[in-house]
C-alpha cells in the first residue's frame, strides 16, 4: 500500500461514483471517458490495496471494505475543501459560492432579497441555498457544509454555534373553517385542543432530542418519537 | 404557523385563525438567528451576507 501518492482527485471520484452508482454518469460529471473513472478507481483501489467496488453486477456496488472505507474518504474531502477555503478566507480571496442553510420558516421574500442584493455586491459569486427545519440548519453549518444558517424553529443554539438575533417570525394557531376548533363560540381550552390532531414538526436530526419542539399552537410538546411523517411533517394526535 | 406562510389563506377564507385561551400562549413569536460555526473563519462574503442580514428589517 502507497498511500503517499493517493490524489483528492481519485476520492472525489470514488465518491462520486457511490453517490451516481455509475462509472458512466460519473464520467459525464467529471467530463472525462468512462474508461478514465474506471482506470482512476483501478488506481486508488491498488494504492489503498483493497477492493472498493465489486463489479460482477452492471451497476458497481460498494464492497463491504468499500463501504467501511468511504466515510474515511468523505471525511478526507470535507477536510481538504475546509483546508481550501480556510486559506482563501485568510488570502482575502472571496468564496466561490455563499452556501447557507436556512430554516423552512424564515420568508422565501426576505432570502431573496438577501440573494438579490449579494447578486448586486458579489456578482460573480454563486449561491447554494439548502432549506431544513429545527435542528437541520444547525446541523449543516456544525458539519461545515454550510458556511452559515438561519434558524428559527430550532429552540436553543449549541455554544459550538455564533448567533446572531434577527427579527423573530409571528405565529398564530390556524385551521380550516369547517374545523371543529375554528367553529367554537369560546377561545379554545387546552382540554379542548387536546382531543384534535395537530400538525408538527419532527426533528430528522438529534440536536433536538432531549428538547421540545415549538408548535403551531403556541403550545409546547414533545417531538412525537413516532409520528406519520409527511416529509418534515408529522401528525401527531394529543 | 409562521404569519406569513398563511397571511394569504387567511385572506380568502381558506384558514382560520384560532381562538385559544389566554392562558395558553396565543401565537408566538418564534426567535430567528443568523449562526455560523463559531470556530470558523467566516469569508468576506459570509460576513457580508450575516451583516447584511442583521442591518435588514424585514417587511
Amino acid at each position: 500500500m502507497n498511500i503517499e501518492g493517493l490524489a483528492l482527485d481519485h476520492l472525489r471520484v470514488f465518491l462520486a461514483v457511490v453517490e451516481e452508482g455509475s462509472f458512466s454518469e460519473t464520467a459525464q460529471r467529471f467530463g472525462r471517458a468512462q474508461s478514465a473513472v474506471s482506470r482512476t478507481i483501478s488506481a486508488l483501489e491498488r494504492q489503498l490495496g483493497v477492493e472498493l467496488f465489486a463489479r460482477s453486477n452492471y451497476r458497481p456496488t460498494l464492497t463491504d471494505t468499500g463501504t467501511a472505507l468511504l466515510p474515511h474518504a468523505v471525511e478526507v474531502v470535507a477536510q481538504a475543501d475546509r483546508l481550501k477555503s480556510h486559506a482563501n478566507a485568510l488570502s482575502g480571496g472571496l468564496e466561490p459560492e455563499l452556501s447557507i442553510a436556512v430554516d423552512c420558516a424564515y420568508p422565501i421574500s426576505s432570502l431573496s432579497r438577501l440573494l438579490r442584493d449579494l447578486h448586486f455586491a458579489y456578482p460573480t459569486v454563486g449561491a447554494k441555498v439548502q432549506v431544513e427545519a429545527l435542528g437541520g440548519v444547525a446541523e449543516l453549518v456544525l458539519n461545515g457544509s454550510c458556511s452559515i444558517g438561519i434558524v428559527a424553529t430550532l429552540p436553543f443554539i449549541t455554544p459550538a454555534l455564533q448567533g446572531y438575533a434577527l427579527e423573530g417570525i409571528q405565529t398564530l394557531p390556524v385551521a380550516s373553517p369547517d374545523h371543529p376548533l375554528a367553529r367554537l363560540d369560546d377561545p379554545a381550552d387546552s382540554l379542548t385542543l387536546r382531543e384534535h390532531v395537530q400538525i408538527v414538526l419532527t426533528d430528522r436530526t438529534d440536536l433536538t432530542k432531549k428538547h421540545v419542539a415549538r408548535l403551531g399552537f403556541g403550545r409546547e410538546a414533545r417531538t412525537p418519537p413516532s409520528g406519520t411523517r409527511l416529509g418534515n411533517h408529522a401528525l401527531a394526535s394529543r | 404557523m409562521p404569519l406569513h406562510l398563511v397571511e394569504g389563506d387567511l385572506a380568502c377564507n381558506r384558514l382560520k385563525a384560532l381562538a385559544i385561551d389566554s392562558l395558553l400562549s396565543q401565537g408566538e413569536v418564534l426567535p430567528v438567528k443568523v449562526v455560523h460555526r463559531a470556530d470558523a473563519i467566516l469569508g468576506p462574503v459570509a460576513r457580508w451576507s450575516i451583516q447584511r442580514l442583521r442591518s435588514t428589517r424585514s417587511g
